[in-house]
């Protein structure tokens, strides 16, 4: 079976995805990125998207917010999905039955704040290094109960959407380089996050979703850039997706 | 996670990778043993045994007297007395493994049973050994070489070498990988043992692994080693299998 892939979430699903098609073939069609699961149940699918807010996110950012720019192209209903290299097909574009594999992460939900300069309705995701930062208010992460509540409704949004697609939920780990070392300086933050993340899963457990559980990385797969793991990491994860493909 | 292998660099790069990933140990790990041979020296102990030293004494001499040639380790690895022990200081004798049950995990597959043809003396019908020619300095005689196994025949060896453990293990659970095919292009016999082994294979409760693509990026020199991320690959389905079996 040729494997059609869509991917929503972080870098983690995009490059399981891409690691498949390496292995087995197939195509990464589209990859949702930047979009906490609030922000695309507002903006995309109640199509609450205000081009004046975004427009006036993109002036309020420096000329150096390159990896902000990207990720505010995920976060406009025409490019959603596509990148900025144009070698994926934006989210609404996509035809639906092509779609035969959906990979969700959950990193942003668990780990990122959205930001906004007027009001909390109007938010955007921007990553924590854009040097503009402080001319935005943060709207602070989500509690697990709101990340799993609008999680729950975006994964029956693209079961219904993508009626052919099975779909794979991805615990976002929360170890890796960035977390190793906190674990040692801030251990009761580290054991926060660890919570944070084992009552999210929890609540991912209890829905319909065929899920992979939020391993530890082992330490030679963790890499400095905290959401980032080696191929080797990827790999792993491509098995995984394998297995339900094939093998269940 | 207590893992035994038998088979090839492929299981036991995968329990490496395994191990890597999610932790765990490597204790055992069987190479060179054709499932026809593993039967009848270790199971049903019908096949004579040749000398070692003598064997020995007809290959490449190693260069120095601590170095050990391949073709003494190849060797090594089909007595009763190195079994299991293959690149494992602290490993456990195979054999041992099974009568004191201490695998958690058995990671099998076929390479050894696809790629090897035995040596034997001339009046055996089935007993013989596994070296390689280039291992001989002057040449393999009087042993003469066998036949490939037939597809039908190493099924039924591989289904009897894991039911051998089963029997003795039955805790232990069990993953099949089938050699992949798309690196022998150019070797259609090869391809059609494969593809013929592949459909006839089957085992209860055990992960069995098709053939799977090796993609060119992680392919290598040797048709039958790959780059450590497709181990990786294998070891992330045994996860899964694990974890929801």
């Amino acid at each position: 079976m040729i494997m059609k892939i869509l991917t929503f979430g972080s870098n983690l699903s995009k490059l399981i995805a891409e690691q498949y098609v390496l292995i087995n073939g197939g195509e990464v069609v589209s990859s949702v990125l930047a979009n906490r699961t609030d922000f695309f149940t507002f903006n995309m699918m109640n199509k609450g998207f205000d081009q004046t807010a975004y427009d006036e996110v993109l002036a309020t950012l420096s000329a150096e917010d390159e990896a902000a720019r990207e990720a505010l192209l995920n976060q406009h209903p025409a490019t959603l999905g596509k990148g900025s290299d144009d070698s994926r097909t934006a989210f609404f574009e996509v035809n639906p039955d092509e779609v035969n594999l959906i990979v969700i992460d959950n990193q942003l939900d668990l780990e990122d704040s959205l930001y906004f300069i007027e009001t909390p309705k109007k938010s955007f995701f921007l990553p924590a290094n854009t040097s503009s930062l402080s001319s935005f208010t943060a709207t602070g992460e989500l509690t697990v109960e709101e990340a799993v509540a609008s999680t729950a409704g975006v994964l029956a949004y693209l079961k219904a959407r993508f009626p052919k697609a099975g779909l794979v939920f991805v615990n976002h780990p929360v170890t890796n380089d960035r977390n190793a070392l906190l674990k040692i300086r801030k251990p009761e933050i580290f054991a926060q996050k660890q919570a944070r993340a084992e009552q999210f899963q929890q609540g991912i457990a209890a829905l319909d979703v065929y899920s992979i559980p939020g391993i530890t990385v082992s330490r030679p797969y963790q890499t400095r850039d905290g959401s980032l793991f080696t191929v080797h990491q990827y790999c792993a994860y491509a098995g995984m997706l394998f297995k339900y493909v094939y093998l269940n | 996670m207590r893992i035994m292998t038998f088979g090839s660099c492929l299981s036991r790069a995968t329990a490496n990778s395994y191990v890597r990933l999610f932790g765990g140990k490597v204790i055992s790990s069987v190479y060179w043993n054709r499932s026809d041979a593993f039967l009848g020296r270790f199971v049903d102990q019908t096949w004579a045994e040749y000398g070692f030293e003598g064997i020995l004494s007809r290959t490449q001499p190693a260069g120095s007297a601590q170095e050990e040639t391949l073709a003494r380790v190849i060797l090594k690895n089909q007595y009763a007395a190195h079994l299991g022990l293959h690149g494992l200081p602290d490993g456990v004798q195979a054999l041992e493994v099974l009568e004191q049950q201490l695998a958690d995990l058995v990671i099998v597959d076929n390479y050894v049973d696809l790629s090897a043809r035995l040596l034997r003396s001339p009046g055996d019908a089935q007993d013989g050994f596994f070296l390689r020619d280039f291992d001989f300095t002057d040449g393999h005689q009087p042993w003469v070489v066998g036949d490939y196994l037939e597809p039908q025949a190493a099924v039924l060896g591989t289904q009897r070498v894991m039911d051998f453990f089963k029997t003795k293990m039955p805790k232990a659970r069990f993953v099949f990988i089938n050699f992949p095919h798309n690196v022998y292009q150019g070797h259609p016999r090869r391809i059609q043992r494969t593809i013929a082994y592949e459909q006839l294979f089957s085992f209860d409760d055990a992960l069995v692994i098709p053939c799977i693509n090796i993609p060119v990026a992680f392919q290598t020199p040797d048709k039958e080693h790959f780059k450590s991320p497709q181990y990786h690959f294998y070891a992330g389905m045994i996860y899964d299998h694990l974890l929801r079996n």
